[in-house]
């Protein structure tokens, strides 16, 4: 199943737009990540910094500067989990915050750390510092002879932690921070992007459908248009609008292409009502002459005789070009007719005992409803009904059989002419309803008419809303042997 | 004897009796030929047409344009007027339209070549009383003019009698002296036709244009086996043998 292009067009652009901003919401992430990542270490470089030279002060202690330092660093409310340890050079701690997890253990931290207090770990570090912590000590430490900042990402139970690692010669500084209201904080953005882009994929496809929609609608008023062509007649138009410049062209070249098409079909249709029209003057004369003639003559003369086989052929010119002009009025959908309440079963019953009389060497066989009556062209139906039968009779093998059936189906009256017959060549079943074709290849004059049967029985049929059809071979009683042309009327 | 209207006034003999409107006076009767008009502008058509009508007793005018036509029709009293439809100058339709403005019954009869419908609405709704359509035979343009003619006079013609067989129009028996005989439609429309002129000989195409509808295929014995029922059943009502076969032509009744 194919969708309508509107719909596809809306599927791929959402589709290539979902590519893209997937894309692009990808990086975004990515380097909104680094990005506060990267602050967020350069703040923990800063303090650790910070921290490793505090100023000595003469009248208060080392340690609760560092202990202030730290609170006033908590204040801040990114900064509430701030930890803080601080290990002397030969890699003991010397320093270790109350709020330290315990979880986060020591061996844990950095090669360059561990490695220096591998054979010195204290099993519980103090709580508090050492009170004889030498004075200078920190003040030994100069800017120069600190190392850079190391930062990465501790994972300890169920908690993440940013810790960084500055060293000077004597002393470590270790500082961490939770990192869950960060990993909030990304875990919003990436909610926003995945809440976004759907969103926006959907803004995309509708509005992308809508759009193509719209956009062929005059591609719709085209079909609209060509569909009244078939159902009406060729004189539909299509109003050109402004502000169309796509279609404009394409609507000015149909419309001009169905001015030819109306015109040359109205020479057509003209040219063929008017040569059935100048033959009748000539038939008319012919006939009348030839009636008189057959009076005039001696009876039961040989001139008699030809003159009546003249009259014959005069009656069957005539009749070839009624029916061309029946067909030319059809064709230019211009077929009127006459309707009136018509007792089809009736009709079909007279015309099958006509036919009977035709071929009497056929065996008839007839089916027919009673009392099925119809609003039809009295005179055209029983044309296109006696096409039929004497198509049957025509195309018949010798001694072979005739079958009639009307009946009412599904709110169609359905009549079935059948017959038994050598069967219809498969290329021949589209041909069979073209115009003086006839059913034999030869063309052997042996079998009479001019080929205008079958063609005029569906004009007329079509003229009611109805149709002519050959039924398929399998259909309506298998290998029967009969081949079976379907009328079917509205009821 | 003077001519009681602007027509001829023609005396003929009793075999034409059917075919003329008669008017008793005193010491015998007196026939005026129907008149007819015939305006059709096609000279071969209207030649043939004025002989096959001549030869049936009317007295015909011929003319070949509409105006002449309209001028005749309109200053002339004619019996049936035979009025083309597509005629140079003035139109059938018009013609036929302008008379009826003028109070002019006579009763008309359209010839039509396209034979559509909205022309055939048309000339009826313009007053025309009959319709054909080309090509058609004289006899038939005959047995409308007759139908016309008697039903503008008021009498009607409904037994056709050749001896003593009786064919009613109206109530579609069929009596051999006083012996019913009992005949299909299809029978009975056979026989009436055949009736309307005995003598006539009417090919096997004629016949199954009128009787059955047919316009193809006169190859078939249809007719054949429904003149055997006839024939026979007349016989049976203790009838002649009226209905005669002329070889490869078709049927007519004795006359």
């Amino acid at each position: 199943m194919k969708l309508p292009f509107h719909l596809r067009i809306a599927l791929i652009s959402a589709a290539c737009s979902s590519v893209v901003l997937a894309l692009f919401a990808a990086g975004a992430y990515w380097m909104i990540r680094r990005e506060a990542l990267n602050r967020m270490d350069q703040r923990l470089g800063e303090q650790a910094r910070r921290l490793l030279f505090i100023p000595e002060d003469a009248r208060t202690p080392r340690w609760d500067l560092v202990v202030r330092a730290q609170r006033a660093i908590q204040r801040d409310e990114s900064w509430r989990s701030f930890i803080l340890m601080v290990k002397d050079g030969a890699g003991k701690t010397i320093y270790q915050s109350s709020n330290w997890p315990r979880e986060l253990s020591e061996t844990l931290l950095p090669p360059a750390v561990s490695k220096s207090s591998n054979d010195a770990a204290p099993p519980a570090p103090p709580r508090r510092p050492p009170p004889a912590l030498p004075r200078k000590a920190l003040l030994l430490a100069r800017p120069d002879s600190v190392s850079s900042t190391e930062c990465f990402t501790h994972s300890a139970g169920r908690r993440a932690w940013r810790m960084a690692v500055t060293r000077s010669e004597s002393e470590t500084v270790i500082i961490g921070v939770d990192l869950a209201p960060f990993q909030a904080e990304i875990h919003a953005v990436r909610r926003a992007f995945l809440i976004a882009l759907p969103a926006a994929l959907v803004l995309i496809a509708a509005g992308a459908a809508v759009l193509s929609h719209r956009s062929l609608r005059p591609v719709r008023r085209l079909a609209r248009t060509i569909e009244a062509v078939t159902a009406g007649g060729l004189d539909q138009r299509i109003p050109v609008r402004r502000g169309d410049p796509d279609f404009e062209g394409l609507i000015q070249l149909f419309n001009r292409m169905m001015d030819r098409l109306e015109h040359s079909f109205q020479q057509a249709s003209r040219f063929s009502a008017d040569a059935a029209h100048e033959l009748k003057t000539p038939l008319t004369i012919l006939q009348g002459r030839l009636e008189q003639a057959i009076q005039d003559a001696g009876a039961g003369s040989q001139a008699q005789q030809d003159l009546t086989e003249l009259l014959e052929e005069a009656h069957r010119l005539r009749s070839i070009v009624e029916k061309l002009l029946i067909l030319s009025r059809a064709d230019a959908g211009r077929l009127e007719l006459s309707r009136e309440e018509v007792d089809l079963s009736r009709l079909v019953e007279d015309i099958c005992e006509d036919t009977t009389f035709q071929a009497p060497e056929l065996t008839f066989e007839r089916q027919i409803e009673p009392g099925i009556h119809a609003n039809v062209d009295r005179e055209l139906v029983t044309l296109a009904v006696r096409n039929l039968a004497s198509n049957a009779v025509k195309y018949n093998t010798p001694g072979g059989r005739v079958r009639f059936t009307l009946m009412r189906a599904e709110g169609r009256i359905e009549l079935a002419v059948s017959n038994t017959g050598p069967g219809i060549a498969e290329e021949d079943r589209g041909r069979l309803f073209e115009r003086f074709h006839r059913g034999d290849k030869s063309r052997s004059r042996r079998i009479e008419g001019a080929g205008l049967g079958l063609s005029l029985a569906r004009a007329i049929a079509r003229a009611h809303s109805g149709d002519v059809v050959l039924a398929p071979a399998s259909e309506g009683g298998a290998n029967d042997g009969l081949t079976r042309f379907l009328l079917t009327l509205p009821a | 004897m003077k001519p009681s209207r602007a027509g001829k006034l023609i005396i003929l003999n009793l075999r034409l009796a059917g075919k003329q409107r008669w008017r008793s006076r005193g010491r015998g009767i007196i026939f005026r030929a129907m008149k007819i008009l015939v305006v059709e502008d096609e000279k071969r058509i209207s030649s043939f047409v004025r002989k096959g009508l001549e030869e049936q007793g009317f007295v015909v005018d011929v003319c070949h344009n509409g105006d002449d036509g309209f001028q005749q029709a309109a200053t002339q009293e004619y019996d049936v007027i035979v009025l083309d439809i597509m005629l140079p100058g003035r139109d059938g339709l018009s013609i036929l339209r302008q008379l009826r403005e003028q109070a002019n019954t006579t009763p008309v009869i359209l010839l039509t070549a396209r034979g559509s419908l909205n022309e055939r609405v048309e000339g009826l709704e313009a007053g025309a009383d009959d319709y054909l359509t080309k090509p058609f035979y004289v006899e038939e343009l005959v047995a409308r003019i007759h139908a016309l003619a008697r039903r503008a006079t008021g009498r009607a013609l409904t037994v056709r009698r050749v001896g003593d067989l009786t064919v009613n129009l109206l109530t579609r028996e069929v009596h051999q002296g006083d012996r019913p005989i009992d005949l299909t439609a299809r029978e009975f429309n056979l026989l009436e036709y055949l009736m309307r002129s005995p003598g006539r000989i009417y090919t096997r195409t004629q016949i199954l244009e009128h009787v059955w509808d047919y316009h193809f295929d006169p190859n078939t014995n249809i007719i054949d086996v429904y003149i055997q029922h006839l024939r026979k059943k007349i016989a049976e009502a203790g009838g002649p043998p009226i209905i005669e076969t002329v070889r490869g032509v078709g049927y007519r009744i004795k006359s």
